[in-house]
């Protein structure tokens, strides 16, 4: 392997990684406030690849403007979801909002067959991602340095709102236990509510920068890249969002050095993530930076 | 303030069952502003039900609760957090996972309008406003006396402190009133005077009134002026301390049956 398909695949590697980490993010954060996994967050960034696609496509707007939209209305669209589909199950057994979470995935996939239509969509990539760099004697074009930078500077921010805000101390105090949250005067609806805005809108941006990343979109492709980030972040031990940026970055270098060194294997790519989740599960199912095991009471 | 005068807490004929089993019965209390009022009764009598029910954690199955004569039986415990009753528990519920200062600052965001957006974007007015909760936060925590230990998670400190860090988290959130829920369990007798000296100082410190459950009667008669006690969800006496210690009711209650009959 020359050292130009090596950097050729790193970058490939920190891509996939960021994208994987954006997606991951989601999935740890539900799971960290309402102990479910939101099986429909695959779909979630589905969708959003969709509002992007027809906000330029059909209602021609600006990239920049049809991009924001999209990630706005993916918020909504996991505030909405929640409050339809987990809200009213808040107090029913873990395992009915788990079920109605799987309702919502095959939902929203089946929905977006019908209205989106099966036959996949060139998603617009503006010209200015497709920028040759040139570095190191290695020419990538500027989405393979746009995607890392803009997930540090998310994850920067996303860090600063658990932190450093209000709003994160309420969604950490919720974390740990509701009642004793409410009767310190934290809205725990509206915690739950902005923990499915942000997460959805991290899915969002994974979501676009998977469309300009792939060019092609499509109903199903919400589903392995789901599946993968809710690895992910049991890998690197749900419930903590350090854990699902690091999960995600395994799993995507994992993947594409897998392809580069062991050709013979591309087929298995796939099955890469889910021998990765045996294993963790074997060894050490709190994850690699997972607490250690506590009840909610 | 236009309520004085109206009693700070009551409650009027409230009943809570739990299927076929009444937990508490027409249970009915007046507290003055700035009392210092105790409800006792033995194990199962329903005295954390009544204060779930204050708190907003049961909706009762019949009767009010009124703050300072606003009806709130019903709100949610956050907007009754808002409203001005904090209270701690008998089995202590510190947020494990944050620090003794957060734990504090959970509580003070009770009385802050700042949303996330300013947060992100207002920088300077947010940061002031951190700051001046922070130097409140630590304050609280002298008050307590736990201003050394505002770093360590809330989970490392010792059982007693436990106690004095719900009490200032309960403070952070700007009561009138103040339940307090057997505070001074599991503690040792130095600690206990402490407790002591602590809840009738930090009444008078932040103009409260303060409902306290209790069993260590020493703490209940040393320093509440009324109680009511509770047995099997009714009330069966009311009065001072002097005149609880010697009811016949309120010794049957506590030593069963047998002791009243003999006499």
């Amino acid at each position: 392997m020359t050292m130009e398909i090596f950097l050729q695949n790193m970058a490939n590697g920190i891509t996939l990684g960021s994208l994987y980490a954006l997606l991951a993010i989601g999935y740890t954060m539900v799971y960290g406030i309402l102990r479910l996994i939101n099986f429909a967050h695959g779909e979630i960034f589905m969708i959003s690849t969709y509002f992007a696609f027809y906000g330029t496509a059909i209602f021609a707007l600006p990239w920049q403007i049809s991009f924001l939209i999209a990630i706005v209305l993916t918020a909504l669209l996991g505030v909405v979801i929640e409050r339809a589909a987990y809200r009213p199950l808040r107090d029913a057994p873990r395992i009915s909002a788990l079920i109605s979470a799987i309702g919502v995935s095959f939902l929203m996939a089946n929905l977006g067959l019908v209205i989106f239509g099966g036959r996949p969509k060139t998603f617009y990539r503006p010209p200015i991602f497709q920028t040759p760099i040139e570095l190191g004697g290695v020419r990538v074009v500027a989405l393979f340095f746009v995607i890392p930078a803009l997930t540090a500077i998310l994850l920067v921010a996303l860090n600063y709102i658990v932190y450093k805000t209000k709003t994160g101390l309420a969604m950490r105090a919720a974390q740990w236990d509701f009642d004793t949250a409410r009767l310190m005067g934290v809205d725990v609806d509206r915690a739950i509510s902005i923990t499915f805005a942000i997460g959805s809108a991290l899915a969002a941006v994974g979501g676009i920068m998977w469309g300009l990343r792939f060019a092609e979109i499509n109903p199903n492709m919400g589903l392995f890249p789901g599946l993968k980030c809710f690895i992910a972040a049991v890998f690197g031990g749900i419930g903590n969002i350090s854990g699902a940026v690091l999960g995600g970055f395994i799993l995507g270098f994992g993947e594409i050095m897998l392809v580069a060194f062991l050709p013979g294997l591309a087929g298995y790519r796939d099955a890469f993530a889910f021998i990765l989740l045996i294993l963790i599960l074997l060894v050490r199912p709190t994850g690699l930076l997972g607490d250690k095991q506590r009840v909610k009471i | 303030m236009s309520d004085k005068g109206l009693p700070a807490l009551v409650c009027e004929n409230v009943t809570m069952r739990f299927g076929g089993l009444t937990a508490v019965s027409e249970f009915n209390l007046v507290v003055p502003e700035g009392a210092l009022f105790g409800l006792i009764g033995p194990n199962g009598a329903g005295k954390t039900t009544v204060f779930n029910i204050v708190s907003g954690v049961l909706h009762p199955s019949a009767g009010s609760v009124k703050l300072f004569g606003d009806d709130i039986s019903g709100f949610s415990p956050d907007r009754i957090a808002h409203r001005g009753i904090a209270r701690t528990f008998q089995n202590i519920r510190l947020f494990r996972n944050l620090t003794v200062l957060d734990n504090v600052l959970v509580g003070l965001h009770v009385r802050r309008e700042a949303n996330l957006a300013e947060a992100l974007l207002a920088l300077p007015r947010h940061r002031a406003e951190e700051a001046r909760m922070a130097s409140t936060a630590t304050q609280l925590l002298r008050d307590v006396g736990l201003e050394d230990f505002s770093s360590y998670r809330a989970s490392a400190l010792p059982y007693g402190q436990q106690r004095r860090l719900e009490i200032a988290r309960a403070l952070a959130t700007g009561p009138r009133v103040l339940l307090l829920d057997e505070p001074a369990a599991g503690m040792n007798p130095a600690e206990t005077e402490d407790l002591m000296r602590l809840i009738t100082d930090i009444r008078e410190r932040f103009d409260l009134t303060i409902l306290l459950i209790e069993h260590e009667m020493k703490v209940v008669m040393g320093i509440c002026e009324r109680m009511t006690v509770l047995d099997h969800g009714e009330t069966i006496a009311e009065g001072t301390p002097a005149e609880i210690q010697c009811n016949e009711r309120v010794i049957k209650a506590y030593l069963g049956g047998g002791v009243v009959a003999e006499n």
